[in-house]
Parts: C-alpha cells; sequence; structure tokens
C-alpha cells in the first residue's frame, strides 16, 4: 500500500530526512564559515601622565645682536641708485597712467627742480637701454626717477654698493650719470654720487655689524629638561616616608613650609628654617610648634636628597610644603 | 572526517569566533555523546517536522477531492473499486464500512440494529486508525521537546565539572582556564534547546493538525454511516 524505506519510513519521511540533514549541515557550515566572530580589541596600552601645572623658566633675556643696526649712516646729498635699474622698470609698467604717481612723489622729495634737467639728457641715452616698456611715455620715466632719489635713502645697502658699481661701471652707470644730473656730482665722478657720512669700514667689528659676533651663547641658561612640578614633586616624595604630622584637635588644618639649601650633591646646606606656617587655630596652637619641628625633622632625615644632577646647576635653594595630605 | 575539514576551516579564521566544530572537538567525551545525540534529535526532529508537513499536505489533498467525488458518485461501490487503492485514510474508512456491510448482509435476516452499531464500530476504528497512523512520529517531538533541555543541561553540568576539575589540576584559575570548558558544557544546553524548541512547537501545531485531521474523518464517517442507515431500512 505504501512505499517503505529500509527504516521504515514513509516517503515524505525520507525526504524529510534528507531535508533535515542537509539543513543541519547547512546551518554548522554557515556558523563555521560566517564572519560571526567579532574581533577581539586589544586593551589599550597603559600610560603614565604626570599632571604638571608650572614648568620652569626658559632664559628670556634679549638677545642684544637680534637685531644688526646698519652698517651705514644715513646718506648725505644727492643718493646714488647706480644700482637701480630693476624698480624702475616695474613702475612705468605698473602706472600707465602717470597721474596718481607723480603726485606723491613730488611731496617728499623737495627738489622737483631737476624734472626739467635730466630730461633733455635721460631722452636719448634710455633708448639703448634695455627699457622698451618706459620709452612710449616719456614722462613717467622721469617721475620714476624722482622716486629713486627718495628710495636709496631708505636702502642703506644701495648706497653702499653705489661706489664699486661706480668704479666698475656696468650697463646701470649711464643711468646714473643723468640721475646725478645734480651740478655737485659731476666734479667727482670717482666717488659716489650719494655718500655716507661714515665709511663702511669704519664700523667693522662694531657689535651690530653684519659681520656676526663671536658670542654664540645666550647670556640665560635653560632649564626646560627639568620642570619645576617635577622637582617639587621628587622632593616631597622623598619627603613623605619621614614625615609624620603630630595628633590632636585641628592638628590637621596646619600647614608649614620648611626652606632649605641643598648642595650639589644632594646633602643639606645648613639647617631647614620655618619658612612659613598657616592653618594655626586655638585649638592646634599647642601643635603648631611640633608641627614645625616635625617637619624641620623630616627634612633632615630625607636627606641627602636625589633629584635630577642639572637641578642642582640651577637650583640650591627649596621649599617644601607640610601638610596632612603629605603624610597620607 | 567532515569533522575536522570544518574545524580547520574555522580555525583559518579569527581565533576568536565562536566555532561550533571546534567546541564539539575540545569538548569532553560525555559532552560530547550528548552533543551529537541531541544533534541526532534534532535531525530527527526536523525529519518529523518536514515528512508531517508533507504528508497532512498531500493526505488533505487528497481526502477532499475523494470526498467530493464520493459524494457525487452514482455507484458507491464502483467508485470505491476506482479509488479504494490509493493511499487515501476516507477511503479506508468507506473500505473498512463497506467490509462490514456486506459481511452484515450476507445472511438471510439482517440485524439492522446491530449491523449500524458494527458499521458505527468499523469506521471509529478505522478512523482512529488513520489518526494514529498520521501521528505515528509525533511522541517522539514531545518526548525531545521535553527530554532535550535536560540532556543538555547534563551535558552542561557534566562539562563544567571537568572544567572545574581541569582549574584544580592546572592549579590556576584565571578565566583563561576556566572559560574555554564553560563555553564547550554550555554548547550542549545550546544544542538541547536548539533541539527541544521545534520540537515543542511542532508538536503543538502537528497534534491540533491531528485532531482537526481526525474529526473531519468523524464527521465524514457519521455521513457515511446515516447513508449506510438508511440504505438499512428499504
Amino acid at each position: 500500500m505504501r512505499t517503505r524505506t529500509p527504516f521504515g519510513l514513509t516517503g515524505e519521511e525520507a525526504l524529510g530526512l534528507f531535508v533535515a540533514i542537509a539543513a543541519h549541515i547547512a546551518l554548522i557550515v554557515a556558523l563555521v564559515l560566517s564572519p560571526l566572530g567579532r574581533k577581539v580589541q586589544p586593551p589599550p596600552q597603559r600610560m603614565t601622565v604626570s599632571l604638571s601645572d608650572t614648568v620652569a623658566d626658559q632664559a628670556t633675556s634679549p638677545k642684544p645682536d637680534a637685531q644688526a643696526a646698519p652698517d651705514l649712516a644715513p646718506e648725505l646729498g644727492e643718493p646714488d641708485h647706480a644700482d637701480q635699474p630693476l624698480p624702475p622698470a616695474p613702475q612705468p609698467v605698473a602706472t600707465p597712467e602717470p597721474r596718481p604717481v607723480p603726485k606723491p612723489a613730488p611731496r617728499p622729495e623737495p627738489k622737483p627742480e631737476p624734472k626739467p634737467v635730466p630730461r633733455p639728457v635721460a631722452k636719448p641715452e634710455p633708448k639703448p637701454e634695455p627699457k622698451p616698456v618706459a620709452k612710449p611715455e616719456p614722462k613717467p620715466k622721469p617721475v620714476a626717477k624722482v622716486e629713486h632719489k627718495v628710495e636709496p635713502k631708505v636702502e642703506a645697502k644701495a648706497a653702499s654698493k653705489a661706489r664699486p658699481d661706480a668704479k666698475a661701471k656696468p650697463e646701470a652707470k649711464p643711468e646714473a650719470r643723468p640721475a646725478g644730473g645734480d651740478p655737485r656730482a659731476h666734479p667727482h665722478p670717482a666717488k659716489p654720487a650719494g655718500g655716507s657720512k661714515i665709511d663702511s669700514n669704519f664700523l667693522a667689528g662694531l657689535p651690530g655689524s653684519t659681520t656676526p659676533g663671536t658670542d654664540k651663547v645666550s647670556p640665560g641658561n635653560k632649564v626646560a629638561t627639568v620642570s619645576a612640578a617635577d622637582v617639587r614633586s621628587a622632593i616631597s616624595r622623598q619627603l613623605k616616608p619621614h614625615w609624620t604630622a603630630p595628633q590632636g584637635a585641628d592638628a590637621e588644618k596646619l600647614v608649614t613650609i620648611i626652606a632649605f639649601t641643598l648642595n650639589s650633591d644632594g646633602t643639606l646646606a645648613g639647617t631647614p628654617e620655618l619658612y612659613a606656617q598657616s592653618g594655626v587655630t586655638d585649638a592646634n596652637r599647642p601643635q603648631a610648634q611640633r608641627h614645625v619641628e616635625l617637619a624641620i625633622r623630616a627634612v633632615k632625615l630625607a636627606a641627602p636628597f636625589k633629584l635630577p644632577a642639572d637641578v642642582y646647576s640651577h637650583f640650591h635653594k627649596f621649599t617644601a610644603k607640610f601638610d596632612r595630605q603629605l603624610s597620607q | 572526517m567532515m569533522l575536522q575539514v570544518l574545524a580547520a576551516a574555522g580555525a583559518i579564521g579569527a581565533p576568536t569566533r565562536l566555532n561550533p566544530v571546534e567546541l564539539f572537538l575540545h569538548a569532553d567525551i560525555v559532552v560530547e555523546g550528548v552533543i551529537g545525540g541531541l544533534l541526532f534529535a534534532s535531525i530527527w526532529v526536523w525529519m518529523i517536522i518536514v515528512g508531517f508537513v508533507l504528508r497532512i499536505w498531500t493526505t488533505g489533498r487528497r481526502c477532499r477531492a475523494y470526498e467530493d467525488g464520493f459524494w457525487n458518485a452514482r455507484d458507491i461501490d464502483a467508485y470505491q473499486k476506482e479509488q479504494g487503492k490509493k493511499d487515501i485514510p476516507t477511503a479506508r474508512v468507506v473500505t473498512a464500512a463497506l467490509a462490514e456491510w456486506r459481511r452484515s448482509t450476507a445472511g438471510k435476516t439482517i440485524d439492522r440494529e446491530g449491523t449500524r452499531q458494527r458499521l458505527a464500530q468499523a469506521m471509529d476504528s478505522a478512523v482512529t486508525e488513520e489518526a494514529d497512523r498520521l501521528a505515528r512520529r509525533l511522541n517522539f517531538l514531545a518526548t525531545v521537546g521535553s527530554v532535550a533541555p535536560f540532556v543538555g543541561l547534563f551535558g552542561t553540568v557534566w562539562g563544567v565539572m571537568d572544567s572545574f576539575f581541569r582549574i584544580g589540576a592546572m592549579q590556576n584559575s584565571s578565566l583563561a582556564v576556566v572559560a574555554p570548558g564553560i563555553s564547550e558544557a554550555l554548547f550542549a544546553t545550546a544544542i538541547g534547546l536548539f533541539a527541544a524548541i521545534p520540537a515543542v512547537v511542532a508538536y503543538n501545531r502537528f497534534s491540533y493538525r491531528v485532531s482537526a485531521f481526525e474529526t473531519g474523518l468523524f464527521r465524514f464517517a457519521d455521513r457515511f454511516h446515516g447513508t449506510l442507515s438508511r440504505e438499512l431500512e428499504q
């Protein structure tokens, strides 16, 4: 009547058995292969953090030769701008309209008269010069020159180089001549048109000159490697085992600050002294003196102090605060 | 063999993952036995579930088709000759009733009341036999549903005992020593619940389906009994 398999299963049950085994195997395989497992996060590494509110001062004294003084005094007479062929070039280009430029230029320069003088001299000569931009507008050129007369005063270097330039006669020299159209400059062509009051050689070797000084060390000392908080905590750490606060009413309110001096090897120099005491009330007045004595005794017992070696090269006087916190 | 392959596949991945095959292979022999038995029970439970669902679907469909044809048939004997060989519970009930009818009406005198009673009994027994046949494997579901958690718990207790014993042997009570054994032990309870939960759900559901099917058969049998009783009076 019904088809029976060897295990006494009906056809549906045989199919069911096959489905069940297949499903279980599929489930196990899925559990094994699926990325169900979460990655174990490694706990963060423990790190020590030191809280320091104070850091020892760095040397703050100013360097005397941080700002070099100019080598040369202000120029006298008509300034030379022999080595200034470059500035005039951008100016005519930058100011196609000559109107705004001439206005500021005459103001600082009290000699507007030279204008007509250089014009005839300058006109023939600039043509071979590498200034084709300036050529089309003859007006801006002289105006620009007037401006150069002002600038050399500000730039001392330009003036100092003026002398060698005059000797070597570079391509800019022809320009210098019309600029120095001043009657004074003509009799002495060898000398710079604008001269310094003091020769630059005169200043050689003085501090603040362009040659660096021999002092390579800044005047202050650096203590940046050791913070004041480090020193303080090191001292209180070493005082702690020797400090026992006196017992009594309100004794925990007493705060004694002891000042002491240390030698370079950490031993006590002299006797520790009371620097300040606070928190004295009527109740704990009998303990106040004992508090001080115990604090001094603790400092004596704790000596010699083991502090970083470079501390002693900068500090010798120390203070230590004795209070209830230290005894805990 | 396959377990080793699966364990190796799991070992390739992250070692922290919860690999059931690795847990099984690392566990104690008793725990392994418990887990294996529960796994087999789970497979068997699902075999029963799938088989029952398929059977109740086909049987219900065939019964409805048979009953429709039965009540519309002009000649029940001819219809039964055609359909009676098939694997249909209703058809078997009708076969049993017709067999009793023929036996009771074969003699010269017919005891109508006795024939009615015999017909009813024959059909009732046929219906209950069909219901029993359908529910043949459901008792296994009930057993697994109630016992599997306890079996899993037994495996867990044994595994925890074993891992505590290992703590004593290794003289080290760190969590790294205890945790793997406890994890393996708890795996037994997990498998027990994994087998029991579907078994309980399926048992409750299928008991209802079997009883519903049985009442359906009883209704049909009562109706057919009425037809046969009317037939006796003629």
